[in-house]
């Protein structure tokens, strides 16, 4: 009987490329990260070591931090599950037109379309003055300062997110249902399930692996909003639309303290790690693959 | 399937989640060389210039002087880049960060205390370089100085003043405003526009200097101190903020910014024929009466005194040909280059260049509006004489963008004032 080769070495020649890119792009840039966010670190000047200052200085007074991670976390709870929703109605929708590859490409545009340019326009639409103001002007109604008060400002920008993101998601979604294997589908129709029964017990199950791939990267995305409210309100009305990468960006490069800059970012990463990583031991409960 | 499914997406996951994260650290512990690079022969030298964009027609202007300096100094090229005002100062941070600062810096006299430290003095280099203080208007001289060092050297000094749609006030029946017109006169006329034209004649500003100059001219009250401490709780501040944000809350004469992301809202509005009135700088005073489809008039604003601000150019800390940066800088805000800024609208820092400056709005604008030019003088000198250096906080950038998130509360009055100013206060102080 031949020697079985080992495998080692193949397997090493195949991880070396990904190892040496994790290695460069998302390891050393954590630890230093990590290692920042202990520093007191001027964009210019004199780097001193801070301890955890950096984090306390997050629950201070003054602070926007709280606020911020709380909107980040409402951003979250709100864009995910609609997002969800909408983007396998629309799939679902789209499977069954003609015209679905059209569509896909016009839900896909938004994507694709610089946010920056998107959100000035959005921005545009709700001003008053602007498009929408003006509509709903011509039929007696008078819309409030949408992006200037502090209860519809978050909405508002919820509301351009969603859009932004659902090209994306019903391509996913699209692309899974197409695949859908006909003899099973079949199955169910001849034993006699009904329209809804077969969306409820046949598809959606099928489609899970879809889903928990579409959720992962939702709230991804979702924790990391940033350039929507940005241009929209820049964290305002007070502190209305302030989310967790706006604080990073204005203590980092408006504020000029890197190392503060750097907690906040580690309170994220560490809260988007924490719930990947339960999303992942949850999705054995619900997530079937074939 | 399972696997690829699975590893696919955590690749992704941990791929969106991570450079997010340490995005900061990145640019911060990145070594690179100094803003200038040297060509290839030793004595030739590239220096990186940064200046904020000053419009199509303003950065061509710049651009033949960066080339005036390669023909009075062949060995130095000056490459200049020109981000949008509102980017520049925020690119600047992180060029600093990574060591990758321009050579020459051009800044702000409100924003130096923040910047100085990254900056070199010029005192020295100047001593032996034929300056001579008296040929320069001494407040833009004076402004450039940090703790009574010489950080740049100016291109212009500016005030803000009021502009005015000539056009909106004639319709409403309303006297035009001469230099020195008191607060009442000014919340009359705006009254009666907003009455006759159904539309808020006074547009509201988050910029900076726009702002509290006009506070300021309302009862003196100042944002920060000569100690470079901010101020917003002082009793002034609170009674001339109360009397701005009424302006819109309880009168109903202002335009009220449409987000805390429009910073300059009041002078944008203005030039676009949406509000009769407007708090803007000097620098604005040609471009404002050229690009607005409608006659402009120009005077101070309301009650007494306003800031004033200027900009100049400076040399890098870490930049490596800081001669010949000084040499530039030289050609830039020579004599010759001040009369080309003159003629191209820009309030020269140099007096001799200002006739020049007057004269060039003659000639451009007042074919249109008759009498601009004359107006503008009285509106510059009205306000020049008792301007007061606008003085800002080592964190002014961000307190900027703090003030504009939590003013628009004040503005549409789901905040007290008071209170509005206690939390910036609380947040940037």
């Amino acid at each position: 009987m031949a020697r079985k080769r080992s495998e080692g070495p193949a397997a090493l020649g195949f991880l070396v490329p990904s190892v040496v890119g994790l290695t460069i792009f998302v390891m050393v840039p954590t630890i230093l990260a990590i290692a920042t966010s202990l520093f007191d670190w001027p964009t210019f000047g004199d780097v001193e070591f801070a301890g955890l200052k950096n984090y306390r200085r997050l629950f201070a007074r003054g602070s926007t931090f709280p606020a911020a991670l709380r909107n980040t976390i409402v951003f979250t709870l709100v864009i995910v599950p609609l997002n969800l929703v909408l983007t396998l109605g629309l799939a679902f929708w789209v499977a069954t037109s003609r015209w679905r590859r059209f569509y896909r490409v016009l839900f896909f545009v938004p994507v694709v379309t610089p946010t920056v340019a998107t959100s000035i326009i959005w921005k545009m639409i709700y001003q008053p003055g602007g498009i929408l103001d003006d509509l709903l002007s011509r039929v007696g109604f008078t819309m409030p300062n949408l992006l200037g008060t502090g209860n519809t400002a978050l909405m508002a920008v919820v509301v351009v997110v969603i859009w932004n993101g659902l090209g994306y998601n019903t391509l996913i979604f699209s692309a899974a249902i197409d695949q859908l294997p006909d003899d099973v589908i079949a199955a169910a129709r001849i034993d006699g399930a009904s329209g809804w029964r077969q969306l409820w017990h046949v598809k959606i199950p099928l489609l899970t692996p879809a889903i928990f791939f579409a959720t992962t990267i939702t709230m991804i995305h979702a924790f990391q909003v940033f350039a929507q409210p940005y241009v929209m309100t820049a964290g305002g009305p007070g502190t209305a639309t302030v989310t967790v990468v706006m604080d990073v960006y204005q203590t980092a490069f408006q504020g000029g303290a890197l190392g503060a800059a750097s907690a906040p970012a580690m309170v994220l990463f560490a809260l988007i790690l924490v719930v990947t990583a339960v999303q992942w031991l949850g999705q054995r409960k619900w997530v079937h693959y074939e | 399937m399972k696997l690829i499914t699975k590893l696919g997406t955590l690749a992704i996951a941990a791929g969106l989640a991570v450079p997010l994260a340490t995005g900061c650290a990145s640019t911060a512990t990145t070594p690179a060389p100094g803003g200038a690079s040297s060509g290839a022969a030793a004595q030739n030298v590239t220096l990186d210039w940064g200046f904020w964009n000053q419009g199509e027609a303003g950065n061509k202007m710049w651009q033949g002087l960066a080339d005036e300096v390669n023909k009075q100094h062949p060995n130095i090229t000056v490459k200049l880049t020109s981000p949008p005002f509102a980017d520049y100062f925020t690119k600047l941070q992180s060029q600093l960060a990574a060591n990758e600062a321009p050579c020459i810096m051009s800044m702000q006299s409100l924003r130096l205390p923040a910047f100085a430290q990254a900056m070199e003095p010029m005192d020295e280099l100047l001593k032996t370089s034929g300056f001579n203080a008296s040929e320069w208007n001494p407040a833009a001289i004076k402004a450039l100085q940090n703790n009574g060092k010489q950080y740049a050297l100016p291109y212009g000094i500016s005030t803000v003043v009021l502009y005015y749609n000539k056009d909106a006030f004639k319709d409403a029946g309303v006297a035009e405003p001469k230099p020195g017109w008191t607060v009442a006169e000014f919340e009359a006329a705006a009254r009666t526009i907003t009455e006759k034209t159904g539309k808020p004649a006074f547009g509201q500003s988050f910029s900076d200097l726009h702002m509290f100059s006009t506070l300021y001219a309302y009862n003196q009250a100042r944002p920060v101190d000569e100690s470079g401490k901010l101020t917003l709780t002082e009793g002034k501040m609170v009674d001339a903020f109360t009397w701005y944000t009424g302006l819109a809350t309880a009168k109903k004469v202002s335009l009220v910014p449409a987000s805390a992301s429009d910073i300059p809202w009041g002078e944008q509005q203005f030039v676009a024929g949406n509000v009769a009135m407007a708090s803007d700088g000097s620098w604005n005073i040609s471009s404002n009466a050229t690009q607005a489809k409608f006659n402009v008039g120009v005077t101070t604003l309301p009650g007494k005194g306003t800031f004033s601000a200027n900009s100049g150019f400076g040399i890098s800390k870490n930049c490596k040909y800081k001669k010949e940066a000084l040499q530039a800088i030289q050609v830039i805000t020579g004599a010759k280059a001040q009369e080309t800024a003159a003629a191209a609208g820009t309030f020269p820092a140099r007096t001799a260049a200002s006739k020049t400056f007057y004269d060039g709005l003659a000639t451009k604008l007042d074919s249109k509006t008759p009498g601009y030019s004359a107006q503008a003088k009285a509106a510059i000198e009205g306000s020049s004489g008792d301007a007061l250096p606008f003085l800002s906080t080592t964190k002014w950038d961000q307190t900027t963008k703090t003030i504009a998130r939590e003013f628009i509360l004040a503005y549409t009055g789901s905040q007290d004032p008071k209170k509005t100013l206690e939390n910036v206060q609380q947040t940037a102080g």
